[in-house]
């Protein structure tokens, strides 16, 4: 049939024949033409172009009809070369294209021979019954490969060789997957990680070398990778020789248009790494000496039990309460005196009773509770399941039981007792830290009981603990805020029975602190809580700048607005750690200048304690402030243990009678040795304070008086000036301008009649 | 000669004066002719298989245009979802969306399911006993040498699932010759033989033809012919032939086996190619009732 179609054609259609079966490819947008030349062995002729699609003309700058017969090489350079165009295969090649302008351009051509006689399976087109058997001339198709195309593909396979030379070199293990989660390819480094032929890892033959129970995360990450991401991971493989090694993984995309979505990953073993860091994580966690828990383990251990603890590696997953049903118990163990076996016997023999006593403590609990060492002779257990209070006194009975046998060190026998305090989790949110300063606290109750003995934490104590803790944090913050109260109480000059009025002569500003949800807190709690909290030079300092301040407002009211009345100056209580602070007469000189003042404006009021306790390094200080003009009172005096021979020295301008002798002071006027001795002791030392003074050249201040008859023995001693309820309590900035306002004269109010000027203290 | 279809990008005609192909006898015309027309008419019954199969030669695709087509196809998209989710592209079970699936199988291989699709092979005639079983050894025999050969391995699997093609358009088109034809193979150089003889034209000409007809990259078309002709072929067609080699191995014992160095011109020998036995059947295995269900 088919060689009845040809005949019909006859044999001189062949170039039409070639160009209806080419006029397919003309809607092609890829440069085509064919060549033909006679067939051997007619004589040896140059192939010429029969035929030239639309994209080739288009290519050449030329018209597909001016192409028509031209030699072949003529368009292009080369393409009639000896073995270019050949009969038996398909060829590939390089040649010089010419375009209509004369430029000339390198191009690759692939060449089709034509066969000579179709065959049947050309006939399954339907739209092309005819047969080409092109008996004169041999035909070849030949195709352009577009330049661009060829290059950027060439690019594309150097760019792929070139990753592939160095990641097969490369010494780190490196995966290529072009499509899925399967590998094309894996490099040698990750062969010979895994100890097996790179060829066993293509495809998911990797997959097979992660360990089963991290084979889902595995997959996950591939599919992340897959979706876009890049994933870092963890993850453990096995190797031939079964070995685990531990192995972070890198994967980012790669994508190829048309193909689909790949991966370029890197293996990392990190094994040898991971062991290192296990052990550093293993010693942050423990105590090196005894091998328990240290502190930050209990404390992380404490937390997973507390609800809504900030539990310090919860790593933002908010772990559900896990309230036991039975309470957990929270021991503390502190080893009574252990300080002597340390001291006394030297620190290996310290250790080696540590070492006893935490090898006893993890016997006397059960699976499940932790023993721990936070530090020095302490120990903390948590345990679990304690459900009344026969199961704490149980568990903390066996605790001292377990101590109570010697400990043998160097073939001493060391009796060790120790004091166990014992806190219960109550369910209600806290930190584990407050759990073990609650602990803490009973533990010291327990010492503090005699030692060798258990408490549980007394809500009392525990709330007295609590309250002077938050009372520190509280005022720290008062200070930092510069909300603290300063107060002012009058020192006068006193009234006589003929003048009853007081003239006020100077101030002492007293701190004063309004808590604001516990109200006012008593001075002696807060200074109390100062002094420990070494919030002391803080406080004092507070106070000083506050009552310069003042003082510079009051004069500056004197001066502006005719106040009739100031203070001569302010009086500030400086305490002994304040004065051997580093730095304090600058402090003071610069708070004095801050505020427009002198030094002869304020006084120091220095305790005698005070001064004994550092007194080369106190009166240093002192006597170069005194010597710049600031005064220095002695306050409480005679309370202290002042020999004489130093008073004599003492770097003083006044001297304070302490509130104890003004106290017992009675009526004596009147009459001589009898009105002496009805005038008591007290008395007698006043008037011998008040004649010492004056004997040095001091002032005397007497402090505390309440009642006319104080008042009066005073006077009569020839003391003049005073302190006290008598005139004035110590009253707030408001209520002192009042009194300045009234020209500073206070009338005696004797005790049990509140003065309406009394601020509670 | 192998006539080229008019469509954009021409492929390199398949020299057709290879040796396996003759002059086809009178009747083979009428078959052909048939074919021909199949190849025509099969898109517009399954329209969006023929969309992804141009979707997927598309450079300008990607996994989510092709996804949402493939989306269109609820029978298709099951398919590739349930392989996507095989152990062979190791993300079992994690595969939900339609163009992730497109990810994790590749393009070619969604290309591949498309055309079965399309050729109706999911309803294969009773005569095409252990089709899909063969189709898929060969896929997967295929995806697991190239690696071997420099081929990637998506590629090899995709076109190895589509070697036998031809004979369903065969069974298709020559309901009463060809099932006799397959009937009375005693193995697969026979059946070659005969429907050269009967057609002219073998099977996997055919398969060739058809994906020539769909507009598959030409390479593809191209190392499909060469898998059954002798002599030299691109590396892609060296992983086809041998994956059909193995899957004949293992499904039919008695035949003798060709020699892997022969059909691979040396590259793989057949120690290496037997060595896959295990795995090839063990992944088929899944995968085929993966595909079958």
């Amino acid at each position: 049939m088919f060689d009845e179609v040809w005949r019909s054609q006859g044999e001189d259609v062949a170039p039409g024949v070639a160009a209806a079966l080419l006029h397919l490819a003309a809607a092609g947008d890829q440069p085509v033409l064919v060549v033909s030349r006679p067939r051997p062995p007619e004589a040896p002729e140059r192939p010429r172009v029969r035929w030239a699609n639309a994209t080739l003309a288009a290519l050449l700058g030329a018209a597909p009809g001016d192409l028509l017969d031209l030699a072949v090489g003529r368009v292009l350079r080369g393409a009639d070369a000896p073995g270019a165009l050949v009969r038996e295969r398909c060829t590939r090649f390089t040649v010089e294209a010419v375009t209509a302008s004369g430029e000339v351009r390198a191009t690759e051509v692939a060449a089709w021979p034509v066969p000579e006689r179709i065959s049947g399976f050309g006939a399954v087109s339907e739209r092309l019954r005819v047969d080409v058997a092109l008996a004169a001339e041999d035909h070849w198709v030949l195709q352009l490969l577009s330049p661009d195309d060829e290059r950027s593909r060439a690019a594309l396979r150097a760019a792929e060789e070139r990753f592939a030379t160095l990641a097969q070199d490369s010494p780190v293990p490196t995966l290529v997957s072009d499509v899925g989660a399967r590998l094309s390819r894996v490099n040698d480094a990750f062969a010979s990680l895994l100890g097996v032929p790179a060829q066993e890892l293509c495809g998911t033959g990797w997959l097979t070398h992660v360990l089963d129970d991290e084979r889902g995360r595995v997959a996950q990450a591939v599919a992340d990778v897959l979706a876009g991401e890049r994933v870092v991971f963890d993850t453990r493989l096995r190797t031939s020789a079964g070995q685990v090694r531990w192995v972070t993984v890198r994967l980012a995309p790669s994508r190829t248009p048309g193909y689909g979505a790949g991966f370029v990953g890197t293996v990392e073993d990190v094994t040898d790494r991971r062991a290192r860091e296990n052990r550093l994580a293993y010693q942050a966690q423990h105590d090196l000496l005894t091998g328990l828990p240290n502190r930050l383990a209990l404390l992380e251990h404490l937390g997973e039990l507390l609800p809504d603890a900030a539990c310090p590696d919860a790593a933002g997953v908010p772990l559900p309460p896990v309230h036991p049903a039975a309470p957990v118990g929270v021991l503390m163990v502190d080893l009574d005196d252990f300080k002597t076996v340390n001291d006394g016997l030297g620190p290996e023999a310290g250790d080696a009773v540590l070492v006893e006593v935490a090898r006893r403590l993890v016997r006397t609990v059960r699976t499940g509770d932790l023993v721990s060492r936070p530090g020095g002779d302490e120990f903390v257990l948590v345990c679990h399941d304690l459900p009344d209070e026969s199961a704490v006194e149980a568990t903390a009975r066996r605790v001292l039981d377990a101590l109570v046998a010697p400990v043998e060190v160097n073939g001493l026998r060391l009796r060790v007792a120790a004091s166990v305090g014992v806190v219960l989790l109550s369910g209600e949110p806290g930190g584990a830290e407050e759990v073990v300063r609650d602990v803490g606290i009973a533990t010291h109750e327990a010492k503090a009981a005699g030692g060798g003995r258990w408490a549980l934490l007394d809500e009392d104590v525990r709330q007295r603990a609590r309250r002077s803790l938050r009372l520190v944090a509280d005022l720290r913050e008062a200070l930092a805020r510069g909300t603290l109260d300063v107060h002012y109480q009058p020192v006068v000059r006193p009234g006589t029975p003929t003048r009853p009025h007081a003239q006020l002569l100077s101030v002492e500003a007293l701190a004063r602190w309004r808590h604001p949800e516990l109200g006012p807190i008593d001075p002696a709690t807060f200074i109390e809580v100062a002094e420990r909290a070494n919030l002391v030079p803080a406080l004092d300092a507070h106070v000083l700048a506050v009552a310069c301040r003042d003082l510079a407002t009051w004069r500056a009211e004197a001066t502006a607005a005719g106040l009739p009345h100031v203070p001569r100056r302010v009086a500030v209580n400086v305490s002994a750690v304040s004065l051997s602070a580093d730095g304090f007469a600058d402090g003071v000189r610069r708070t004095v200048a801050a505020a427009g003042l002198r030094l002869e404006d304020v006084c120091l009021e220095v305790t005698e304690t005070a001064l004994a306790s550092d007194l080369r390094a106190c009166r240093t200080v002192l006597e170069e402030l005194r010597r710049d003009g600031a005064l220095v009172a002695i306050d409480d005096f005679g309370t202290g243990y002042s020999s004489l021979a130093y008073l004599v020295d003492l770097p003083a301008d006044h001297l304070k009678v302490d509130r104890s002798f003004v106290r017992d002071l009675r009526g004596g006027r009147g009459t001589g040795a009898a009105g002496a001795a009805r005038g008591g002791p007290a008395r007698a030392v006043a008037a011998a304070i008040v004649s010492l003074a004056r004997t040095l050249g001091l002032d005397v201040v007497a402090e505390g008086v309440e009642t006319h008859e104080q008042n009066d023995v005073l006077v009569e001693l020839g003391c003049e000036a005073v302190q006290g309820y008598l005139y004035a309590r110590p009253m707030t900035r408001e209520d002192l301008w009042r009194v300045l306002c009234d020209g500073g004269t206070l009338a005696p109010q004797p005790a049990g009649l509140p003065s309406p000027r009394q601020v509670p203290a | 000669m192998s006539v080229p279809r008019p469509r954009a990008g021409a492929a390199p005609p398949v020299p057709a004066s290879a040796p396996g192909t003759s002059a086809a006898p009178g009747g083979a015309v009428e078959v052909l002719g048939r074919i021909s027309a199949a190849l025509d008419d099969l898109p517009a019954h399954r329209p969006v298989a023929a969309r992804v199969i141009a979707q997927a030669d598309d450079h300008r695709s990607d996994a989510r245009s092709l996804g949402q087509t493939l989306g269109c196809d609820p029978a298709l998209t099951a398919k590739v979802l349930r392989l996507a989710n095989s152990a062979y592209f190791g993300l079992s079970g994690r595969v939900s969306a339609p163009a992730f699936a497109v990810t994790v199988v590749g393009f070619s291989t969604v290309r591949s399911l498309a055309v079965a699709a399309m050729a109706g092979l999911e309803d294969v005639p009773e005569s095409l006993e252990e089709f899909w079983e063969r189709s898929v050894l060969t896929a997967v025999a295929a995806g697991e040498v190239a690696g071997r050969l420099g081929v990637k391995a998506p590629d090899a699997f995709s076109l190895g699932l589509l070697a036998r093609l031809g004979q369903a358009l065969l069974v298709r088109c020559d309901p009463d010759r060809y099932p006799a034809v397959l009937a009375g193979a005693a193995d697969r150089e026979e059946l070659l033989a005969a429907e050269v003889h009967l057609y002219g034209s073998s099977h996997t000409r055919v398969s060739a033809e058809a994906l020539a007809a769909w507009s598959f990259p030409d390479e593809l078309p191209a190392a499909l012919a060469q898998v059954d002709a002798p002599g030299w072929a691109s590396p892609l067609s060296v992983s086809v032939r041998l994956g059909v080699e193995l899957s004949e191995r293992l499904l039919a014992p008695a035949r003798a086996p060709r020699p892997a160095g022969h059909l691979s011109g040396g590259r793989v020998d057949d120690g290496e190619l037997d060595a896959l036995r295990s795995r090839v059947q063990q992944v088929a295995q899944e995968m085929l009732r993966l595909l079958a269900a």
